[in-house]
């Protein structure tokens, strides 16, 4: 909200600078956001929490800047008479309320012979610096009260209500109403309305309506200073996709006790800059003023809570200058509360204004005794392997992303994943976010795209985050973790080695490694089918026979639905499978006491023999002594006979107990060579 | 002699065609054809055999000096068509680039959560989950949040089809722990938010909070201050300036925001702070007793404060990011700089 501070000075005499008054609001709690200079004036910008609609005017920042300060405030007298007043259920106004919930109560007075016209500079310069326009004195009047006590008026031209009567009533549905900002606007039942004998004069707490508004020909007014449901008035507004001055403090609740202040307050200023009279008493239809409540303190809670000892003698002071009215009985202090406090209704409610007042500042800090190691049933378990994961993959050279939660359910559909049991949002702003995404998968290939248009070359990259979906059984929705990977493009070559493009056995490569680091060795790889995935080229890593993840190469058709034109691979596993079989734990392993022998073999096979049938034949034929494998060369085309491939490995051999010699490796290695020419009919080369 | 002869043949047609060849290739042929195991040379060599026991040791000494000749010969060629690499390094250009690794980056906005939960991990708070998608109970109503506040509504919340939320604080998890643990509890939680926000430099529909807090017997705001002072001298620098301002959550009484002096100008005003001087980084307050009397703790007995902070404005802070959607983007040239 904005403040201007030479308005200030009207309920106080400042004498401190523009700057201190700032300091003392943002350590109250009115966070100064802003401080512009219009025509000599600081002007705030002030940051008003929902609890504290009484600061919404000048008055309530008086009241705050002199509860802190120190100095005390002065209120006008039409102000400081008519608090907490009411005026005369049979007034000159005759007021129907049919809805008492959204309209507690409605002053109405009368006023005549006003001299519509332009208004006086000072009262221009002081709605200039809130930012509003003048339109004519009267309306300036009623904004002007509005600006300073909070309450929001209305004037209506008295002689354009039919049969001068005042209805607040629901809108009935076909009604409508040109407002004064010359829209003419549908209503309905939904919306509260200020109504005379026949139709809708203004939507009630947020805009009048043209028909009955202030012009220069206007002679007698109708002064409206009432309050609405908050709740009824925030509807309506969504409800027309309107907004005021006024609506904006009625959704925040207004000061009872002020409304009929309010009204006297602008008759005092019609009579002195329009010239008008009131006629009869003020009309007041609706509900009695509540008695200002009573709020009791036990002084040691001070200490309890702050953490500091503050004299009963400064607590009460505090409450004084909020004009709390403290009574102190040993320990014990009542306040009474002004009806302008909502928010003051319990203890602790007093106890932040001692710390506000007190000063935040001025507790003292100190840390507290820690209770250490204790666990507690929502521990987040999947921690550790987490950051395991993070850190192998980091290391592989992996980039981890974050992408968002909410995608697309066309997304998951060029997925080609079947869209049942999606988590969809009620109120999505776009298409673009209208479900919580079953797969880390989609975002992986869009993120690979957004990369590729920028021509980053080498793509691999991984995520670790939730997937959400919809359990049909339970009704519930059910998020897991998950992890992504996604590998793409071109390693690019340097001076001595050449570019290659990214494939399978890169992906397949990170996995084996991620999979050894976390503890997970037994496993083996399947083929499957994966919807998204490549048939020759998809995988599912399966350990106790049950399927833990799956990778492969993403489909042609699949990775162009992400604009992606080259081959993508990618994996998605749950974390949670994961950390089942996962074993952090590392153990040492003696370093092996004898040397090992080395030994090549190339062989010819049938292409339909795979690289682990022959990785198992020659593991069962060394008897234990074979202690690694590795293919270093795969070759098929020219100078091999069609339908066979060749391939060639180094074997490791070595003993526990003794150096191996020279004669029993031959005769290991024949062993092998024949098992192989045996059992795959392999030939060897 | 016919060994030595035909030795001398091979030196002459090996010659030749070391000189005649145009490239590294065509040497590297000519250099198999006759050093390779099965080259020409070699071949030769097996005809040793046949030479008399006494001529044998010259025959030796000849076939060495041929090997040598050939080798000298493919050496000489060759630097004059070395291939760029190797005639860069045996000219031991050290200027030239290293062979370098590509480095795996951690997402800067998981790097920011896990550095402020290692802080507040070290101050004994422990790391617990809880859901992102939630029901109103949770994210409202527990929270000390009336039926019929406005952000409740569509406006402001993301609802899903079976009427439950996306939860849009993380102050969920203070309600999900305390009805599971009883005092003392010292807990903190990271997750997603979402709000319905159009996206912008510095709005998101989606994005991560942390929040903590500490429950026990003689709790205060003092000790409010002393862990998030800790906090911020361990993350911002020992340095910084911090001040406690009066604020109001609907779950926290008294409550305070914290602000940091402005590290770009130190308090003077600048762009960064939006000319305050001063750069807000969390929320915090002691735990509402209405609060307590939903998850069935005494506040007479017990005081608890708690706190939470937007990672990705802290994260933005720290490294100077001036838009929130480069987070979510991940194009790799941002993610390498972390």
């Amino acid at each position: 909200m904005r403040v201007s501070f030479d308005w200030l000075k009207d309920f106080m005499e400042v004498k401190m600078d523009a700057a201190k008054a700032q300091g003392f609001l943002t350590m109250t709690g009115l966070e100064i956001t802003a401080v512009t200079d219009i025509d000599g004036d600081h002007v705030m910008e002030i940051e008003v929490t929902p609890n504290r609609p009484d600061c919404l005017s000048i008055l309530g920042i008086a009241r705050e800047l002199s509860a802190a300060s120190g100095v005390s405030i002065k209120l006008p007298d039409s102000v400081k008479k008519n608090f907490m007043k009411k005026g005369s259920s049979k007034g000159s106004v005759k007021i129907e309320i049919l809805d008492k919930n959204a309209c507690p109560r409605y002053v109405g007075c009368i006023m005549k012979n006003v001299k519509v016209g332009p208004t006086p500079k000072w009262l221009v310069q002081r709605l200039n610096a809130m930012g509003v326009r003048s339109v004519n004195n009267i309306v300036d009047i009623t904004n002007y009260a509005l600006f300073e006590l909070g309450q929001p008026l209305h004037a209506f031209d008295l002689d354009k209500l039919e049969q001068k009567r005042i209805i607040v009533r629901r809108a009935k549905k076909g009604e409508s109403i040109v407002t004064i900002d010359g829209v003419n606007r549908s209503l309905d039942q939904n919306i509260l309305v200020i109504a005379d004998g026949v139709r809708p004069v203004a939507v009630a707490g947020i805009m009048g309506g043209k028909d009955t508004e202030i012009t220069e020909s206007t002679k007698n007014i109708l002064i409206e200073s009432a309050c609405f449901d908050p709740v009824v008035i925030r509807k309506a507004c969504r409800h027309l996709s309107l907004a005021s001055e006024s609506s904006y403090r009625f959704e925040r609740g207004v000061d009872q006790g002020m409304i009929f202040a309010s009204s006297a307050r602008a008759q005092e200023l019609v009579k002195e800059i329009a010239r008008g009279r009131v006629v009869g008493m003020p009309s007041d239809a609706g509900a009695k003023l509540e008695k200002e409540k009573e709020v009791t303190l036990d002084l040691n809670e001070i200490q309890r809570i702050l953490g500091i000892k503050v004299a009963a003698e400064d607590i009460k002071e505090i409450f004084k200058r909020l004009h709390l009215n403290p009574v102190r009985k040993k320990d014990m202090i009542t306040v009474t509360v002004p009806s302008y406090r909502t928010d003051l209704n319990r203890d602790i409610d007093l106890i932040e204004e001692v710390a506000r007042l007190y000063g935040y500042d001025k507790v003292p800090s100190r840390l507290p005794l820690f209770t250490p190691h204790k666990t507690y049933q929502l521990e987040k378990k999947t921690a550790s392997i987490e950051n395991e994961i993070r850190k192998i993959l980091c290391r592989l050279g992996l980039n981890e992303i974050m992408t968002y939660a909410l995608t697309s359910a066309d997304a998951v559909e060029r997925l080609g994943i079947t869209a049942e049991n999606l988590v969809r949002l009620r109120n999505p702003m776009s298409s673009q976010q209208e479900i919580m995404r079953p797969s880390l998968l989609s975002e992986m290939l869009e993120t690979l795209n957004w990369n590729l248009n920028r021509k980053n070359a080498l793509l691999q990259l991984f995520e670790l985050n939730k997937v959400y979906i919809m359990n049909k059984a339970t009704g519930q929705a059910e998020e897991t973790m998950r992890l992504c990977i996604g590998m793409c493009g071109n390693k690019p070559g340097n001076w001595k080695e050449k570019p290659r493009d990214m494939d399978f056995f890169d992906l397949k490569g990170v996995i084996e490694i991620l999979l050894d680091s976390v503890g997970v060795r037994d496993y083996r790889i399947e083929k499957t089918q994966h919807p998204s995935l490549k048939e020759s080229m998809s995988v599912n890593i399966v350990v106790n026979n049950k399927p833990c993840g799956v990778f492969g190469e993403v489909k042609e058709d699949v990775a162009r639905k992400f604009d992606i034109k080259r081959k993508a691979y990618v994996a998605e596993m749950p974390i949670d499978d994961l950390l089942s079989l996962a074993n952090l734990k590392k153990t040492f392993t003696a370093l092996p006491k004898y040397p090992s022998v080395k030994r090549d073999i190339a062989i010819l096979v049938d292409d339909a023999i795979n690289a682990s049938n022959i990785y198992s034949v020659i593991k069962e034929e060394a008897r234990g002594l074979v202690r690694s494998v590795d293919v270093f060369d795969l070759y098929k085309g020219q100078q091999i006979q069609e339908g066979k491939k060749s391939l060639a490995y180094t074997i490791e051999y070595r003993s526990d107990e003794r150096t191996l010699n020279d004669k029993e490796v031959n005769e290991l290695h024949k062993k092998v060579q024949d098992a192989l020419m045996k059992r795959l009919s392999a030939q060897i080369r | 002699m016919k060994f030595l002869d035909k030795l001398k043949e091979v030196e002459k047609l090996a010659a030749k065609e070391i000189t005649d060849s145009s490239n590294a290739e065509e040497l590297e042929k000519a250099n198999i054809k006759y050093l390779g195991r099965k080259g020409l040379v070699t071949d030769a060599i097996k005809g040793i055999k046949s030479v008399p026991k006494k001529d044998k040791p010259a025959a030796g000494m000849f076939i060495n000096k041929l090997k040598q000749k050939i080798t000298l010969l493919i050496k000489e060629k060759g630097k004059s068509f070395k291939t760029k690499d190797t005639a860069l390094f045996e000219n031991n250009d050290i200027t030239l680039p290293g062979i370098k690794r590509e480095l795996g980056h951690i997402h800067p906005l998981v790097k920011t959560t896990q550095e402020i939960i290692e802080i507040f991990g070290k101050m004994g708070f422990k790391a617990v989950e809880s859901p992102e998608i939630e029901t109103e109970y949770y994210n409202f109503e527990a929270l000390n949040i009336p039926k019929n506040h406005p952000s409740r509504e569509t406006f402001h919340t993301f609802y899903i089809e079976n009427g439950d939320l996306l939860r849009s604080q993380t102050s969920t998890s203070q309600i999900r722990v305390m009805e599971k643990e009883k005092p003392p509890i010292q807990v903190i939680h990271a997750g997603k938010v979402y709000r319905p926000d159009a996206v912008d430099a510095s709005h998101s529909f989606m994005f991560y909070q942390i929040e903590g807090f500490m429950v026990d017997k003689g709790i205060q705001f003092s000790d409010l201050k002393g862990v998030l002072g800790r906090f911020a001298k361990e993350y911002f620098g020992e340095n910084v300036k911090m001040r406690f301002r009066p604020h109001f959550f609907p779950f926290t009484e008294p409550s305070a925001e914290v602000d940091i002096a402005c590290f770009l100008c130190h308090g003077k005003g600048c762009r960064v702070c939006s000319h305050k001087g001063w750069l807000e980084v969390l929320g915090s307050g002691m735990i509402n007793p209405r609060v307590f009397e939903f998850v069935k703790i005494d506040p007479a007995v017990y005081t608890g404060f708690a706190f939470g902070m937007g990672v990705d404005r802290i994260c933005m802070l720290k490294y100077g990011i001036d838009d929130i959607r480069l987070l979510y983007e991940n194009d790799v040239r941002f993610l390498k700089q972390f």
